[in-house]
């Protein structure tokens, strides 16, 4: 076993350092150097005439896509893209309000238009939430934990947006107009360290330092082995003459405890930097509005507002897939003691399945296959 | 071995890779009008205005100011198409007119202006079909859509397509939701417009 794991560090190790040479070679062919206002690769003034000749296909989506949603699934998400583009309209017209005229009023208003927009923002399918979904969803997690994440995560979204918009007013000659191309650079970024956190994962499962050791289970444990251990009684139940003691596995997880609630801790931070490096667009346009209306304090509560509408979704999205765990766990209940060793390897394919993920998507985009998605 | 608590683990990976496919969120909107300049049975060109919402910021390179209300002078009209409509030609300015099923390329746009209404950004411009298309003879749709979903297009009105030019009388335009073309991996199905005579 200890073998095996080794070597899966080593592919692990392998596809890590084929990731950062393909980082450091290939940005001369990545597939977008700049984004525009629409999230489109700018292209030269002679590019146009040539992407519209006869010989350049129409897009392969244009026929690619033959799966449509429920009508049910789709109203509610039309619904929300509805309103989000009410919001959006209504944040902008707080923010000048603002500007105007600095009101206890009117900056509830931005702050609460800010917030909604962020939990309809988030209910659209997205890279943060099903990462965290993800996380949560396959380990046995608090409350806490999923709250924590999805507060995380989206803190590290904001900062970012706020990070690249003032970084980029002070210091780039381009102005602004970088910004979205710069954004869409850390979406790389961010597949890059999807596979460092899923790294983390898959070494804190193989150094057992959390994972699969259920302290809740209950063992079996004959009466003569126990007794080589401790003093046992004669008032213990028995059944045909072998007395068997219920035992409260402790499997190290008192003395590891820490350790497992440092380990955890370090991939909710490491699974949420990740996630959340790419900015939300809609927080950059908001922050490069107010910049414009030379109010960037209006922009920078809003984006925090924003944050924390996004992280009340993707923390409602977290408890659910804490309580479909707990829900299945409770009926998985009498295997539990005994699977310990074919959740650790499955945990460990799932870590790795993450580390592929996030090389494969990095690779695409580095190679000009994929265009890096701004969201 | 493929107890519940495995099912669990693998799902959780499936709705990993599923999240690398679904990561798109509209974040400029967008409402649109066509008119199709028709003459007799055949599609001449698409004349289109682009109404953005509020919210779209455009802080371009060389845009300072924006005035109230009015058309932008030749300067900004120049920079706009530059920073914020050129770079839309490899997607085909969001058109996607078919005939008979077939995607069909689009000229140059032509007459492009910007203007302000009331504090919205407004585009105009015309694309003109490389070859006239007979409608009478061919099915023919038209649709304006971006596949990535990072701009959402709504159509302006119930009848944002119109028939326009010296169309023969009995030449309609038919809003459907055209689900032979849905986007944003089937989450949304976009609004097109038959075209027939």
């Amino acid at each position: 076993m200890l073998t095996v794991e080794r070597a899966v560090l080593h592919i692990l190790f392998a596809f890590c350092v084929a990731v950062a040479s393909l980082a450091l070679a290939a940005p001369s062919h990545a597939a977008s150097a700049a984004v525009d206002v629409f999230g489109r690769p700018v292209q030269s003034a002679s590019s146009p005439a040539q992407s519209a000749s006869p010989t350049h296909a129409p897009s392969a989506s244009e026929t690619r896509h033959t799966v449509v949603l429920p009508e049910f699934a789709r109203t509610a998400l039309a619904t929300s893209i509805i309103w989000q583009g009410r919001l959006n309209a209504r944040i902008a017209d707080a923010a000048q309000q603002l500007h105007r005229a600095s009101t206890p009023w009117t900056w509830l208003t931005l702050i609460g238009l800010a917030f909604l927009y962020g939990v309809l923002h988030a209910l659209g399918p997205g890279h943060g939430k099903l990462v965290a979904g993800t996380w949560l969803g396959s380990r046995d997690t608090r409350i806490a934990q999923a709250v924590a994440l999805a507060s995380w995560s989206a803190t590290v979204q904001a900062m970012s947006a706020i990070v690249l918009v003032f970084g980029a007013v002070w210091f780039a000659k381009a102005g602004v107009s970088s910004v979205l191309s710069n954004a869409a650079s850390l979406d790389i970024v961010s597949y890059v360290l999807l596979c460092v956190a899923g790294g983390w994962t898959i070494y804190g499962t193989l150094a057992r330092r959390d994972c699969c050791v259920d302290t809740r289970a209950l063992k079996l444990v004959p009466a003569e082995r126990q007794a080589a251990a401790s003093p046992t009684s004669e008032h213990e139940p028995a059944y045909l003459g072998t007395k068997l003691q219920l035992h409260m596995r402790q499997s190290g997880g008192a003395t590891r405890f820490g350790t497992s609630k440092f380990s955890a801790t370090s991939q909710i931070l490491a699974t949420g930097f990740a996630s959340g490096v790419r900015p939300c667009v809609g927080s950059i346009f908001v922050l490069i509005a107010s910049v414009a209306a030379h109010a960037p304090w209006i922009g920078i509560a809003a984006t925090f507002a924003i944050g924390a509408g996004v992280a009340v979704t993707v923390s409602l999205f977290g408890l659910s897939a804490v309580g479909a765990n707990r829900f299945i766990m409770a009926r998985s209940f009498r295997l539990r003691a005994r699977i310990e060793t074919t959740r650790r390897v499955v945990a460990i394919t799932g870590a790795l399945v993450i580390v592929l993920f996030g090389a494969v998507q990095a690779a695409l985009i580095l190679s000009g296959y994929v265009q890096p998605a701004l969201t | 071995m493929l107890n519940l608590s495995v099912i669990r683990r693998l799902i959780g990976v499936a709705l990993f890779v599923v999240s690398g496919i679904a990561a798109a969120h509209p974040h400029v909107w967008i409402r649109f009008s066509a008119r199709v300049q028709m003459q007799g049975t055949s599609v001449i060109s698409i004349a289109q205005t682009w109404r953005f919402s509020e919210g779209f910021p455009v802080q371009l390179v060389g845009i300072d100011t924006l005035p109230d209300n009015g058309p932008l002078d030749a300067r900004q009209t120049a920079i706009f198409r530059e920073q914020a409509f050129s770079s839309l030609a490899g997607a085909h300015y969001f058109n996607h007119l078919f005939v008979d099923g077939e995607a069909q390329h689009l000229a140059e746009p032509a007459g492009f202006r910007v203007s302000v209404d009331h504090g919205k950004l407004v585009y105009t411009f015309t694309l003109a079909l490389k070859k006239p298309v007979d409608v009478s003879t061919h099915k023919v749709s038209l649709g304006i859509w971006d596949d990535s979903f990072f701009v959402d297009y709504e159509p302006d009105g119930a009848n944002a397509v119109t028939i326009d030019g010296h169309a023969a009388s009995s030449c309609a335009a038919k809003p459907f939701q055209d689900r032979a073309h849905p986007i944003f991996n089937g989450i949304v199905v976009p609004q097109a417009t038959a075209i027939s005579c």
